[in-house]
């Protein structure tokens, strides 16, 4: 890998194609619950792949996979916002404005969330909770429970202070189990 | 989350990333052991982490990775180009072959010169008076194939043959002697210039351009096709 990327930064073509392939499909599941699956979650996957291209011999960074992300990333959400714009829909909440995320009350019967197992309802129950989410909270928990980057790495993705990673994984992760027990999972026992 | 009698909350989801500074993990640890509702709240987010980490990736319809080898843009019109000024290049050189072999056959000459040339001078001057007998208006270049009379009178030995040959000797080993004969014909050869030479370039320079052309469309073509 670290031979790829510096022949990549030597302009090598293919060994950047090569690079790109390892990333491709994880970039665009990560875009795709960002701005919706479907053709502008591509081009903004391969946009990102061409402005990295553009810019690699400037890359300094540790992580190949972090600098992709934050390229991709920041092209999603300024696709979200322009869409926002257009349509005039406010902007996501604050993320931090210092009080606790609620936490909704379980309701009788259902599945318990420790137990079920992550078959075709679970996944198509998380995926819905997740697009309610609000979307910078929504980019960090993906990127920390998905993709696996440290806090510190999703605040360099993200631009952000690391006490902002912190709220928003828990506020996103907290509001997609509250979405969740909402619809009928059974939380755990207190 | 000061002296762990407030329910650290917010440090929850940190604490199942294994995010917290040594310290505050320890606090939460602490405070964990005597709470069975931040427990329950741990287990819960804890289970949401493995339910979203458990997600399937999702797939593009088609590639996203650019071509980024892609050829350059004037390879295409190189291409196209090519193979056409090759075949312009082939046929150019087929017909300057065709024009430059038909003078060499004597096309442009006339008969009495062709038959000079041959060391035929009786029937030269044979051919010669009969030109000036059809008078300038008919004086043109005969076709190859009327050089057979001529050619069978010499052959039989016409009377005009010790003539021809005094005739035809000042006529035929120079260029300028030829000149003369083609004026005194009233006529140009069609295809020399006037110092006798074939008309144009020679047709080996248009086959080394076709095959210089084909050579850049081949190149073109196989750097299109990696590409």
């Amino acid at each position: 890998m670290t031979d790829e990327l510096d022949r990549a930064r030597q302009g090598d073509p293919r060994a950047f194609d090569a690079l790109a392939r390892r990333y491709e499909r994880a970039l665009y599941s990560h875009v795709a619950r960002i701005v919706g699956p479907g053709a502008d979650a591509e081009d903004v996957v391969q946009e990102a792949f061409v402005s990295a291209w553009r810019s690699l011999s400037g890359f300094e960074g540790t992580s190949f996979k972090a600098w992709l992300f934050r390229i991709a990333r920041n092209r999603a959400i300024d696709l979200i916002r322009a869409q926002k714009r257009r349509a005039e829909l406010p902007l996501d909440p604050p993320d931090d404005d210092g009080s606790d995320p609620s936490w909704a009350e379980p309701v009788a019967g259902g599945p318990s969330l420790t137990d079920i197992a992550a078959g075709n309802e679970a996944r198509a129950a998380v995926e819905s909770a997740l697009a309610l989410v609000p979307v910078e909270q929504r980019d960090a928990l993906l990127l920390r429970d998905v993709e696996g980057f440290s806090y510190d790495e999703i605040a360099s993705i993200t631009v952000s202070e690391i006490g902002t990673v912190k709220s928003r994984i828990h506020r996103a992760r907290v509001a997609v189990r509250n979405d969740l027990v909402a619809k009928g999972w059974r939380a755990s026992a207190g | 989350m000061s002296g762990m009698t407030e329910h650290p909350d917010l440090h929850l989801s940190a604490y199942v990333d294994e995010a917290l500074a040594p310290a505050a993990r320890a606090a939460v640890s602490a405070h964990l052991d005597g709470c069975a509702r931040c427990r329950a709240q741990l287990a819960d987010l804890r289970a949401t982490s493995r339910l979203i980490g458990a997600l399937p990736q999702l797939g593009p319809s088609r590639s996203l990775v650019p071509r980024l080898d892609r050829a350059p843009v004037w390879l295409r019109p190189v291409r196209l180009l090519g193979a056409m000024g090759s075949g312009l290049f082939v046929f150019l050189f087929l017909a300057s072959a065709v024009i430059n072999s038909g003078s060499s056959l004597g096309g442009g000459t006339t008969t009495a010169e062709r038959l000079a040339e041959k060391g035929q001078f009786g029937a030269a001057v044979n051919a010669l008076a009969s030109d000036r007998a059809k008078g300038p208006a008919t004086a043109t270049p005969a076709p190859v194939p009327a050089l057979a009379p001529a050619a069978q009178s010499t052959a039989s030995g016409s009377s005009f043959d010790a003539v021809g040959r005094s005739a035809a000797a000042s006529a035929a080993p120079t260029q300028a002697s030829r000149g003369d004969a083609a004026s005194t014909a009233g006529t140009l050869p069609a295809s020399r210039d006037l110092a006798g030479q074939p008309f144009g370039p020679p047709p080996q320079l248009f086959l080394a351009l076709a095959a210089l052309s084909a050579l850049a469309a081949f190149v073109a073509h196989r750097r299109l096709r990696r590409a």
